[in-house]
């Protein structure tokens, strides 16, 4: 009598249905050894091999390889001829090398030539905002955190309204760069 | 008279888009729009300051006030304020700056801007440039002094307004020494040399006899 077991499915310990791998025998610990030699065994030196194998796997092991599942994948190979027209043909497909490059004369970074630098445009509105906000007397109150929370207790944020609060999902410019990167 | 921009509307809807920009203009002085809006609005904004440089003053009145919404503020800033600032200046009473391409739809961006405002962006940045410039004991170029002498020269009390923007620039941007770090240590010079037109003369238009 002998004991299979089927070792991916122990390693992974996935509950996925999958197709063994390797099936390998292992004697059965409580029936005597001589009973086992009708079924076919594994030399111990591949067992150990793959055992080491499978406890030192570099990257664990996906679902979606060798479980018996097929997914989709293109019909035929796009042959070099067509890969090479659709990548160099003369559209918008292709981002456009930019040439007109110049430094912003007060900050120093990459600018497009004839544009403004966006960064000291933004610095300088953000000024305009503080110089505004002086002539408005118009405060906004801001409620004091230990108030809040006796006037409306029990408002609990969910993980999605934390998350909205962050604000995210507004793009926001990123910084050219400077001209001499060190 | 050139052809103008249709901007995607009919005329109706496009003259009212026009007389809302032509109002935000005059009522903050800058605004940012598309670079296609920028330039029609520049063009109504300039037309509408002209107006007022007519002897009937009526009659201006009447045709401006088709061209703009929020009458009761914006009348009396175009006939006074506006009127008064512009008196020596023939045309060119506003200035369209080019922005980065704006995020999201990539459409070109632009500022307009009325000359000698209290929000001239040109003036905050050449300041800004000036700066820059004394902080790290350069000479100012060419270029920048020549800017600074059209921003300065029909603006009142233009000179004293500037250096006064130039320490408070100072003082915002360039006070520790990391943001000295990564700036242009040389003077900019570009390899070609720029045309300075100082020496053209504005000549006004001859008057109809």
């Amino acid at each position: 009598m002998s004991l299979s077991i089927n070792l991916g499915k122990l390693a992974a310990g996935l509950s996925f249905p999958r197709l063994p791998e390797i099936r390998v025998t292992i004697p059965n610990p409580f029936v005597s050894t001589t009973s086992t030699s009708n079924a076919v065994q594994a030399s111990p030196d591949l067992q150990r091999r793959l055992q080491e194998y499978l406890e030192n796997r570099p990257v664990e092991e996906s679902f979606f390889i060798d479980n018996g599942l097929l997914r989709a994948v293109p019909k035929k190979k796009v042959t070099y001829n067509r890969k090479r027209q659709r990548q160099l043909k003369p559209t918008l497909k292709q981002l456009p090398y930019l040439h007109h490059l110049n430094r912003c004369p007060s900050c120093g970074h990459t600018k497009r030539a004839n544009t403004l630098c966006m960064h000291c445009v933004l610095q300088i509105k953000n000024l305009w905002k503080q110089d505004s906000k002086g002539e408005s007397e118009i405060v906004e109150q801001v409620l004091d955190p230990v108030d809040k929370k006796v006037l409306y207790p029990g408002k609990k944020q969910t993980e999605y309204e934390k998350e909205l609060e962050k604000k995210e999902y507004v793009l926001r410019r990123s910084r050219s760069l400077p001209l001499s990167r060190k | 008279m050139g052809v103008t921009r249709h901007l995607g509307r009919d005329h109706k809807h496009k003259r009212a888009l026009l007389r809302n920009l032509v109002t935000a203009l005059f009522e903050h002085e800058s605004i940012t729009t598309t670079h296609a809006k920028a330039k029609e609005t520049q063009r109504l904004a300039d037309k509408l300051i002209s107006l007022t440089k007519k002897d009937d003053v009526e009659l201006a009145k009447s045709l401006a006030s088709s061209e703009v919404f929020k009458h009761g503020e914006t009348l009396p800033k175009l006939f006074g304020e506006l009127k008064e600032r512009y008196n020596s200046r023939v045309g060119g009473f506003t200035r369209v700056l080019r922005l980065e391409p704006r995020l999201g739809d990539n459409a070109e961006q632009s500022i307009v801007e009325l000359v000698d405002g209290k929000r001239e962006m040109k003036f905050w940045m050449t300041a800004r440039i000036v700066a820059r410039l004394e902080k790290q004991g350069l000479e100012i170029d060419e270029l920048t002094k020549h800017n600074v002498d059209k921003l300065v020269k029909n603006r009142p009390n233009g000179t004293e307004e500037f250096t006064q923007l130039v320490e408070r620039m100072k003082e915002e941007f360039y006070k520790t020494e990391e943001s000295l770090e990564s700036l242009p240590s040389d003077n900019l010079r570009s390899p070609v040399q720029p045309v300075l037109k100082n020496s053209i003369e504005i000549v006004p238009r001859p008057t109809k006899e």
